[in-house]
């Protein structure tokens, strides 16, 4: 490299600046930098509240079970308290119901069979099928019409 | 964290010498889980494809009583519970405490057998069995099924309790219980479905005007 062919072929070939274009420093050149993403610093403390208040990385105890019974009491006692209602919610009634149903269905999933603890091929095993189950679901649904293109006929 | 995981995951008896970590039997009941999704995904598919099509009585808004199966449908919640406090109780070698929650899933699994009892033969009074219409034929197949899935449960729970009742019930056979639980807790994911999909949203279901219409032209034609 000390040789002056060597230096002249870098001085013509080589995009060098000698330091002349350096980029002044910002955030962003920071190594990670607490203030990436849209709600700054917030993110890793909410993941880390969940993680402590689910037992994401301890043994659950038989409080916090039973703290997870109440919980799905409760959510049944909205569900059939909205079914009461005379006016209900209607066009939002149905997907109300779904919805609780599906909180109620993850609750009991994660916490009660252990799929918050356990490793994530299991919950990618049981939810494989579930998503399949759903499908065909919504298969049968949408052909329905076809299938059973007229009603059947009392004897 | 990671060392933490480890532990409670040693502590769930999770971590087994196999490649994945997961014990065989697990891993299989898991995938027998996934697939009883199917089954009773099916099920559910085929009630609500023949929803509002039954030409004759009785309709569902006629005959299905919410409020006692709002009650069973808790009793089986509550059963959950039991299962996974003892499933932790025995994880904990507290065998005594262990046998008294299993005998509770098992004897709230008979409850809730006994409310679904009460429930079809009302119903076959009322005049609807599984041959009267689509919704009894749907109905009774889909909520017998799961009656069924209960039934074996409360089998399995009641020779769990009676073959550790000599204190063999530890936290090396734990597994032996998270199985028969893992099976418990579908039963329940089960119901809130059906509960919520048949019960409370099937409510309105009465005469398909429809089906009347159009049965009407058949006949008429």
């Amino acid at each position: 490299m000390a040789n002056p062919i060597s230096r002249t072929w870098r001085k013509l070939f080589y995009h060098d600046s000698g330091g002349y274009f350096l980029l002044p420093e910002v955030d962003s050149a920071q190594p990670e930098p607490m203030n990436e993403g849209p709600f700054g610093d917030a993110g890793p403390q909410v993941v880390g509240w969940f993680n402590r208040w689910t037992y994401g990385d301890r043994v659950a105890t038989p409080l916090f079970y039973t703290a997870i019974g109440v919980l799905l009491a409760i959510l049944t006692v909205l569900e059939v308290w909205f079914f009461t209602l005379d006016d209900g919610f209607g066009a939002f009634f149905v997907p109300m119901m779904l919805l609780l149903a599906l909180a109620k269905f993850v609750i009991v999933v994660a916490f009660f069979m252990h799929l918050r603890f356990d490793k994530n091929l299991l919950t990618l095993i049981f939810a494989s099928g579930f998503v399949i189950s759903i499908a065909v679901f919504m298969i049968v649904l949408s052909v329905q019409d076809k299938v059973n293109p007229a009603p059947l006929v009392a004897p | 964290m990671a060392q933490a995981t480890l532990q409670g995951q040693e502590q769930h008896g999770n971590v087994a010498d196999t490649n994945t970590g997961i014990s065989n039997r697990k891993m299989l009941m898991w995938v027998f889980l996934a697939s009883d999704c199917l089954f009773f995904g099916s099920f559910i598919a085929t009630y609500l494809v023949y929803r509002n099509e039954s030409l004759v009585g009785p309709y569902p808004n006629e005959i299905l009583d919410i409020p006692v199966t709002s009650i069973s449908t808790f009793v089986l919640l509550m059963s959950s519970l039991a299962m996974v406090l003892a499933l932790n109780y025995a994880q904990k070698d507290r065998a005594g405490l262990a046998r008294f929650w299993i005998l509770a899933v098992a004897a709230l699994g008979l409850v809730f057998l006994g409310f679904q009892v009460v429930e079809f033969t009302t119903f076959v009074d009322e005049g609807l069995t599984i041959h009267q219409n689509l919704f009894g034929t749907t109905f009774f197949i889909l909520t017998g099924f799961h009656g069924l899935h209960v039934f074996v449960g409360v089998l399995w729970l009641l020779g769990m309790a009676f073959a550790h009742f000599k204190g063999a019930l530890t936290s090396r056979s734990a597994e032996d219980l998270e199985m028969a639980g893992l099976y418990w807790h579908f039963v329940d994911i089960v119901w809130i479905v059906i509960f919520t999909v048949i019960y409370l949203i099937g409510f309105s279901d009465g005469e398909g005007i429809e089906t009347i219409e159009h049965a009407a032209t058949i006949i008429g034609g």
